[in-house]
């Protein structure tokens, strides 16, 4: 146990730079969500449900839709899809922990604690550890800020005069150029960015997030469907 | 918006997430995704955000296209998304005040 509390502790500590980047990210979500409307109630519910930056800033996108739910499904859904390959990818690094374990571990599964679990690298049970340390630690952070973000927003007032109207697109750009997977995303990206335009021109609101990201996703997999184009390959 | 639709929103976001993140280690070893199912799981985070930001960017005047390029040249040069972020909203906030 005592080598499993080191592991803890140094994922914890390894991952400091995104606890940091979580607490940041979490008061920019806590503004956003205040602006769109979303109660204080329901914002520190989401980060601490569904713990996503990604997925929460774009749900802030899709939250005036009518169909709220299944706007807020898909959004999640594509936004996370992208932890199937990371999960899938930690798989060798913690066989043989208890599922009891491993399963709620993976709760906390984020962009960070993932990357420097992959780095680590020891044992099954202190990679285990590890992660779960990590985890938590931008958990906290994540949830916290929001809530301290949110009330910020109540003293900021007036967020065009910050410019914090622009802190969701300037994350979100950010988190692009960071997934960018280099020559591959080129196709996908201009494809799903022009989509999206198109459709921003016929229906004003966050459809066309849905319908360029599907556009995106379907022309790489058809050019995955011609063999001795590898482009999309990780 | 009624309360208990939001609520039920985030529960449905919170599942999908957490079936995200156990699935896929659930999964490996199991079953192997064919060429273009991965291509398309893997294409979906950027073509999200490119849908997200093309918009933003043909919708916006100079502050916000300033921004965007003082976002996207940090991210690129320091890999770390809120520095970039920060920086991008600092630039807008200036370049609005300039212009105003």
């Amino acid at each position: 146990m005592d080598a499993a509390l080191t592991a803890f502790g140094r994922g914890a500590v390894t991952c400091g730079g995104f606890v940091v980047g979580a607490a940041v990210y979490g008061l920019g979500f806590g503004l956003i969500a205040r602006q769109a409307g979303m109660s204080a109630h329901d914002a520190v519910l989401m980060s601490a449900t569904v713990y996503a930056g990604s997925a929460q800033f774009m749900a802030v996108q899709v939250w005036s839709l009518p169909n709220l739910v299944m706007a807020a499904a898909l959004v999640s859904f594509a936004m996370n899809s992208r932890y199937l390959l990371m999960g899938a990818s930690l798989r060798p690094r913690l066989d043989g922990v208890p599922a009891w374990q491993v399963y709620p571990a993976l709760a906390l599964l984020g962009d960070g604690n993932w990357a420097e679990t992959l780095k680590y690298s020891s044992t099954a049970r202190a990679n285990w550890a590890f992660l779960l340390g990590g985890g938590v630690a931008m958990y906290v952070a994540w949830v916290g800020s929001t809530a301290m973000g949110y009330a910020a927003g109540q003293l900021l007032g007036e967020p065009t005069r910050l410019a914090l109207d622009f802190l969701l697109p300037a994350f979100l750009l950010s988190l692009l150029v960071a997934l960018w997977g280099g020559r591959g995303s080129v196709l996908p990206a201009a494809t799903a960015g022009a989509v999206s335009i198109a459709m921003s021109l016929f229906s004003d609101g966050p459809w066309g997030v849905v319908g360029g990201g599907l556009a995106g996703g379907g022309v790489a997999a058809f050019r995955a469907s011609r063999p001795g184009d590898r482009d999309g390959d990780a | 918006m009624a309360m208990r639709e939001a609520t039920l929103s985030i529960v449905a976001m919170a599942a999908i997430a957490y079936l995200c993140r156990a699935t896929g280690f659930w999964l490996v070893g199991r079953l192997r995704l064919n060429a273009r199912g991965r291509a398309w799981l893997e294409a979906l985070p950027v073509s999200v955000l490119a849908a997200i930001v093309a918009p933003l960017a043909t919708r916006g005047g100079p502050p916000e296209w300033l921004g965007l390029a003082v976002t996207l040249s940090l991210m690129k040069l320091t890999g770390r998304d809120y520095v970039a972020a920060l920086a991008g909203v600092f630039t807008v906030a200036l370049a609005r005040a300039a212009s105003a």
